[in-house]
C-alpha cells in the first residue's frame, strides 16, 4: 500500500472509530456532522471523501456492530448449551455493548433501511441459537413467541433504564430475575 | 472492531465447525447446504431467499411477504448473489 492509500485508510478509521465512541454517547440521530468531524479532528470536505453522507457512516457502523456482537455471541456460546446459558450468554454480550445497543433499541425504527436489516440480521442469528436450546416440539406455542418475548422485555428495560436502574447498568440488575422470569414461562408453556 | 466472522458466502449461516464448510473443508467459502465438494453453488438464489424467509417467519414471527422482502434484500447482498436484486 502507497503512502497516501495508507493515509486515507488511517483518517477512514479514525473517522469510524470516533464515530462508535460519539453514538454510544449521542445516538444515530443525534450525532452531526460537525460531531463527528470535531472527534476525528478532520475537515468537513474530508468526511466527505470517506462517506459520502452521514447515513453511509450510520449503516456502516450498524452493521459492524451487528457483526461484533454476533461474532462475540459465538464465541461465547455452544451447541450444547441449556437455555439457561444461552440466554446468559446474551445478557452478557448486550452488557458489553450496552451503550450502543441501547441506541440500536431506541432508535431502530427510525434508521435507514439497511441499518434496520442489520439490526434484523443480528436478531435472526441469536434467536438461531435460542431455537436450538428450547425442545419446540413440547410448548404449546410457536417459537417466535419465545424469542420475541424475551427481546421484548429485554429491550423495554433498556428503553427506560433511567427509570429501572439509574445508577448502572440495567443488565447487570435484572439479569438474575429475566433469566428465572423466562424459565418459568418456557416450563409454563410445555404441554403435559 | 473485528469483523472476522465467517460465514457462508450465499446464506449468511456462520461457518464454525468443518462440518459446516462445503465438502468440509475450512478453506472453503460456502456451507454444506449451498455448496457442493468443490464449493460451487449447488443451490439456486430463489431457493436460498425462500429457505431464509422461512427462517425469518419460524424464528421471528416475520410477515410471509415482510419476509420474502428480508430475505432478498439480505440475500442479494452476500457475495455470491450481490447485485442479482432484480432476478427473481
Amino acid at each position: 500500500m502507497n503512502k497516501r492509500k495508507q493515509q486515507k485508510e488511517q483518517t477512514r478509521k479514525k473517522i469510524f472509530d470516533n464515530a462508535l465512541h460519539t453514538y454510544a454517547q449521542k445516538g444515530f440521530l443525534n450525532t452531526s456532522i460537525d460531531d463527528l468531524t470535531k472527534s476525528a479532528g478532520i475537515s468537513h470536505g474530508n468526511f466527505f471523501i470517506h462517506y459520502a453522507k452521514r447515513e453511509a457512516l450510520i449503516i456502516k457502523a450498524i452493521e459492524e456492530i451487528g457483526k461484533s456482537i454476533y461474532e462475540r455471541f459465538l464465541e461465547l456460546a455452544s451447541e450444547e448449551m441449556s437455555l439457561e446459558n444461552i440466554l446468559s450468554v446474551h445478557l452478557e454480550v448486550i452488557q458489553e455493548n450496552e451503550a450502543i445497543y441501547y441506541y440500536l433499541v431506541t432508535e431502530g425504527p427510525f434508521l435507514p433501511e439497511e441499518a434496520r436489516r442489520a439490526i434484523f440480521i443480528l436478531q435472526n442469528g441469536i434467536s438461531h441459537w435460542m431455537k436450538k436450546a428450547i425442545d419446540t416440539e413440547k410448548t404449546k406455542l410457536e417459537f417466535h413467541y419465545f424469542f420475541n418475548m424475551w427481546l421484548g422485555n429485554l429491550h423495554y428495560y433498556l428503553q427506560n433504564r433511567d427509570m429501572f436502574s439509574p445508577d448502572k447498568s440495567v443488565i447487570e440488575k435484572y439479569r438474575d430475575d429475566f433469566i428465572k422470569m423466562f424459565k418459568l414461562f418456557e416450563r409454563s408453556e410445555k404441554h403435559e | 472492531m473485528s469483523s472476522q466472522c465467517i460465514s457462508c458466502g450465499s446464506c449468511g449461516m456462520p461457518l464454525i465447525k468443518a462440518s459446516d464448510f462445503s465438502g468440509g473443508d475450512v478453506t472453503h467459502k460456502l456451507c454444506a447446504w449451498c455448496g457442493d465438494s468443490e464449493d460451487h453453488l449447488k443451490v439456486t438464489m430463489e431457493e436460498v431467499v425462500e429457505d431464509c424467509a422461512q427462517g425469518f417467519i419460524e424464528k421471528q414471527g416475520l410477515d410471509g411477504e415482510a419476509a420474502r422482502k428480508m430475505a432478498l434484500k439480505y440475500v442479494t447482498s452476500l457475495p455470491a448473489w450481490k447485485g442479482n436484486e432484480n432476478e427473481l
